[in-house]
């Protein structure tokens, strides 16, 4: 029998928040709610606050200088989370303007001292810290005073069993502040503009007891509140569901061959081509296929005019739920909301496919910041996807360059399993289309190069390309035949016609 | 326009001073429902937040009730109870009893309008709708 103390965890109620904490807020820590101004910290407390309170665990909101009370209540009303019936019964605020105003951290302290006895809370709300601080500035020693008030408040809470949030507007981590010490828990938001896009992270600098997650995780405000977008999984990798020998069709006739008896299972699959080559068309195929055998899909569509309006056959699938469609994204969104969405519409639909379309869209929907790292975070997304067993298949778009030979432009190729190209190629003055199959892992696959033709009925797949050399160029050029070569060794091609 | 029948039967002065005559009364009772008005708000928006709003008040008022004007300024952190008294008994006890239920009126509206309607009627209930006191009525025993 352990004898050790074991610190419970409260679900904070704000979506992604818990997984990010390391599985919720412990009980009777001491936590700093720290930010610049206008990044959420406020409507951030006030979720904390709503979706925790209850008569048996209720709290005290201590306002002080900051934002005025009225335009607070005022403000935080618009969001779902505010409840109007909680306020007075298991949400009390206090104002503490007054004693913050003369600058006597003494007077602040007596005054939360007395309220927390009166109601006994088990969640304490101080809003904004930063105001406390400034005010006690005005009396000189501000560190020391400051250093002592930190301890007694949080030697009181402790005491009181009361789970407390101090928000502050605070602009570096790194200063030597007294709050920072103490804290048990830090959660810092974090924002930036770049053009029209704001971008909102959170970071968890401290969290004493939790394992909480390293680094920085976008995060949205909406009505519903804050929404932290946590990659599922980021806790531990999941065991990898690929090894099965399974094979998935891809719905167009002669391509399963190609791809040495279709696509393996929790692989993901690169479609490269340039504008108009069927990549959106093959990628509803792989749907449609899934759909004819049961298995439900899920599609992130990134065009501007999404596949999924345009053609009929996805839009019915869409329609009849078999296919979940994720659209419409704001200009600041962040792989791993994306991520998010995606899983999301994945557990929704026990979906088993999922199509991209296309990654050169995904990339310029994401929030500028976000660029910056592309290729890692889509290699998080694949990762995530395919580890949990899903087939992806994505799309990339090709600049119409024939000089050299790539695949996609965020050189992301090596991130996927497999690989089928196409391409536009000019033969006897008109532009005709090519597919390849260049990589399928670990499984043997054609080489042959596949003229194809977009039809009513889709992607019609021919005869290899014979007699032609230079496809991937883009300007083939006719192979002697061998009866040719024979005639060409001396012979008159005059006398023979 | 201010439907005096209206203002007068919806705030709590007229319930309080029922059948009073003079304007003494009238001016304790407004001064002691202000008093619990404080009382539910300060705790919450601060003193200067509802005085801020009782001036604002008593200023958008004093189109219909001129006495009322003086209010309007003053100190920034508190109504004082004996300037509210003498203000409103130096009135008719009409006058004091229509200008008093519309400054309770608008200061209701205008906490209305800035946090919501249900929000408002939460934090003024015990002033506005107080629990029915005395015993209630029993059916009578058969």
């Amino acid at each position: 029998m352990t004898s050790k103390v074991k610190i419970k965890s409260l679900a904070t109620g704000v979506p992604g928040l818990d997984e990010l904490l390391g599985g919720g807020l412990p009980e009777f820590s001491f936590n700093l709610i720290a930010g610049q101004p206008g990044c959420g910290k406020t409507t951030l407390a006030h979720q904390i606050m709503f979706s925790l309170a209850t008569e048996q665990r209720s709290a005290l909101y201590f306002t002080v200088l900051g934002e005025p009370p009225l335009k607070m209540l005022r403000y935080q009303q618009q969001f779902d989370f505010f409840d109007d019936a909680a306020i007075n019964r298991t949400v009390r605020f206090v104002n503490l303007s007054e004693e913050a105003m003369a600058g006597d951290l003494d007077r602040v302290l007596a005054r939360i001292s007395e309220e927390v006895r009166t109601h006994t809370p088990a969640l304490v709300f101080v809003d904004s810290f930063r105001s406390v601080v400034l005010a006690s500035q005005a009396n000189g020693d501000a560190h020391n005073q400051l250093q002592q008030f930190m301890q007694q408040l949080g030697m009181l809470m402790t005491s009181w069993q009361a789970t407390t949030f101090l928000i502050g507007e605070y602009f570096t981590d790194t200063d030597a502040n007294p709050v920072f010490t103490v804290a048990d828990g830090m959660i810092w938001l974090r924002q930036n503009v770049q053009r029209n896009a704001m971008v909102r992270k959170m970071e968890i600098l401290k969290m004493r007891g939790h394992p909480s997650l390293p680094g920085l995780y976008s995060f949205r405000i909406t009505r519903k509140g804050l929404q932290v977008f946590v990659p599922p999984g980021a806790h531990q990798a999941d065991s990898p569901e690929n090894n099965s020998a399974a094979r998935v069709g891809l719905g167009v006739p002669g391509l399963d061959e190609m791809m040495g008896g279709g696509l393996p299972r929790g692989y993901s699959l690169l479609v490269a081509g340039p504008s108009g080559s069927g990549k959106s068309i093959l990628a509803a195929a792989f749907l449609a296929e899934g759909a004819r055998l049961g298995e439900r899909g899920v599609i992130a569509a990134f065009e501007r005019r999404p596949s999924a309006a345009s053609n009929a056959e996805l839009a019915a699938l869409i329609k009849g739920g078999e296919v979940g469609l994720i659209a419409g994204y704001a200009t600041d969104v962040s792989i791993d909301e994306v991520i998010l969405l995606l899983t999301q519409e994945i557990q929704r639909l026990g979906a088993t496919r999922v199509v991209i379309d296309s990654l050169s869209g995904f990339e310029l929907t994401l929030g500028p910041s976000f660029r910056e790292d592309f290729r890692e975070s889509l290699l998080r997304l694949v990762t995530t996807l395919t580890s949990r067993g899903m087939t992806v298949l994505m799309t990339s778009e090709l600049e119409d360059r024939y000089g050299d030979l790539r695949f996609s432009p965020y050189g992301t190729a090596f991130l996927t399993d497999a690989i089928i190209l196409q391409r536009y190629i000019e033969v006897d003055s008109r532009l005709r289309r090519m597919m390849a199959v260049v990589k399928v892992r670990d499984s043997a696959h054609s080489d042959e190069l596949r003229e194809y033709e977009i039809g009513d009925d889709g992607i019609l797949i021919g005869a290899r390309l014979l007699n032609q050399e230079g496809l991937l160029g883009g300007h083939p050029t006719r192979k002697p035949a061998l009866d040719d070569a024979a005639r060409s060794v001396g012979a008159d091609p005059e006398v023979e016609t | 326009m201010i439907d005096r029948e209206r203002s007068r039967s919806t705030t709590p002065l007229a319930r309080r001073v029922e059948g009073a005559r003079d304007s003494m009364a009238v001016a304790c009772a407004f001064a002691e429902i202000w008093a619990e008005i404080e009382d539910s708000l300060h705790p919450i928006i601060g003193r200067r937040g509802v005085t801020a709003l009782f001036r604002r008040s008593a200023h958008v008022s004093a189109a219909h009730s001129a006495f009322l004007a003086t209010l309007a300024e003053g100190e920034p952190d508190r109504v004082p109870r004996d300037r509210l008294v003498s203000l409103f008994s130096g009135q008719t006890a009409g006058a004091a009893l229509d200008g008093g239920s519309l400054l309770l009126n608008s200061f209701r509206d205008l906490l209305s309008t800035l946090i919501g309607a249900g929000l408002t009627e939460r934090l003024l209930q015990s002033v506005w709708s107080p629990p029915p006191s005395g015993p209630s009525a029993q059916d009578s025993p058969p």
